[in-house]
């Protein structure tokens, strides 16, 4: 496991985009474009049950994000990692969190019923890029 | 393989950042943000020789893109696909293409000219994704 550096998490915390890679039931790579945070030492991804995502990882934890700089394209990290938990605990205030930062301060993100929210919580393992 | 429809084909034409997604030796995957481009119903990235990407598409020639349109977050799609060839022709004067189409027509070609470049021909197999 890694520590990311100061830069690496603003550019997580900054209005970036992830890239979010999970494997298919065959091996193949799934990449979905995805709302991005991080704590002191780990990554953070708000997704839904049921969906490809959860789905993929309770086969195969093993993951991997590219985050590029929307101002200057030539900054970017790519990690590998691998999912340390999957939690609804707190995800529904996660994702109103994720909402504001992406949407704006005043986005309110709707409750749909029969959504469960999780949070993957990712271990970064190796981490690479320019910044 | 299936046809990528006109809205599809734009967003890789417009200077758009894509997400590749390769599969290390393994089985763990690697993900890159590169330039890409579209031609005759082949999506096209260019990387140098000697780096993780070619060597995984040689083992696995399986991978995954994904692209965000850069003025609509909502508008995304990923295409699954298989790398059908590696050109070397011609590689370096695409890249010269690609740094015009995303940095500007006076950027110039960010790699050296010793450095030996290679052209990803992607088979698209699959869409998802909010562009149809």
């Amino acid at each position: 496991v890694v520590t990311l550096t100061p830069d690496q998490r603003k550019l997580i915390t900054d209005k970036n985009l992830a890239h979010f890679v999970t494997l298919m039931k065959d091996g193949s790579p799934q990449v979905t474009p995805v709302w991005v945070d991080c704590d002191e030492t780990h990554i953070l991804i708000n997704t839904a049950a049921g969906r490809q995502k959860p789905l993929n990882l309770s086969r195969d934890p093993r993951v991997a994000l590219s985050i590029a700089d929307t101002d200057d394209i030539y900054r970017y990290i790519q990690v590998r990692g691998r999912v340390a938990e999957v939690t609804t605990e707190g995800a529904f205030e996660h994702i109103s969190k994720l909402a504001r930062k992406y949407r704006g301060e005043d986005y309110v993100y709707p409750a749909r019923p029969g959504e469960q929210r999780v949070i993957i919580r990712i271990e970064p393992l190796h981490v690479s890029g320019r910044l | 393989v299936i046809d990528l429809t006109p809205e599809q084909q734009r967003l890789l034409l417009e200077p758009n950042l894509a997400h590749l997604a390769t599969l290390n030796k393994d089985g763990s995957i690697q993900s890159t943000p590169l330039w890409v481009d579209f031609a005759d119903g082949y999506v096209l990235v260019n990387t140098a020789e000697g780096r993780q990407k070619p060597k995984n598409v040689r083992r696995d020639p399986r991978v995954t893109l994904s692209l965000v349109d850069r003025r609509d977050g909502q508008r995304y799609l990923e295409i699954r696909g298989r790398v059908v060839e590696l050109i070397h022709e011609g590689a370096y004067e695409h890249l010269t293409k690609m740094a015009h189409k995303y940095a500007g027509p006076s950027a110039r070609n960010p790699a050296p000219n010793t450095q030996q470049r290679v052209i990803f021909k992607i088979e698209p197999l699959h869409t998802t994704g909010t562009v149809d």
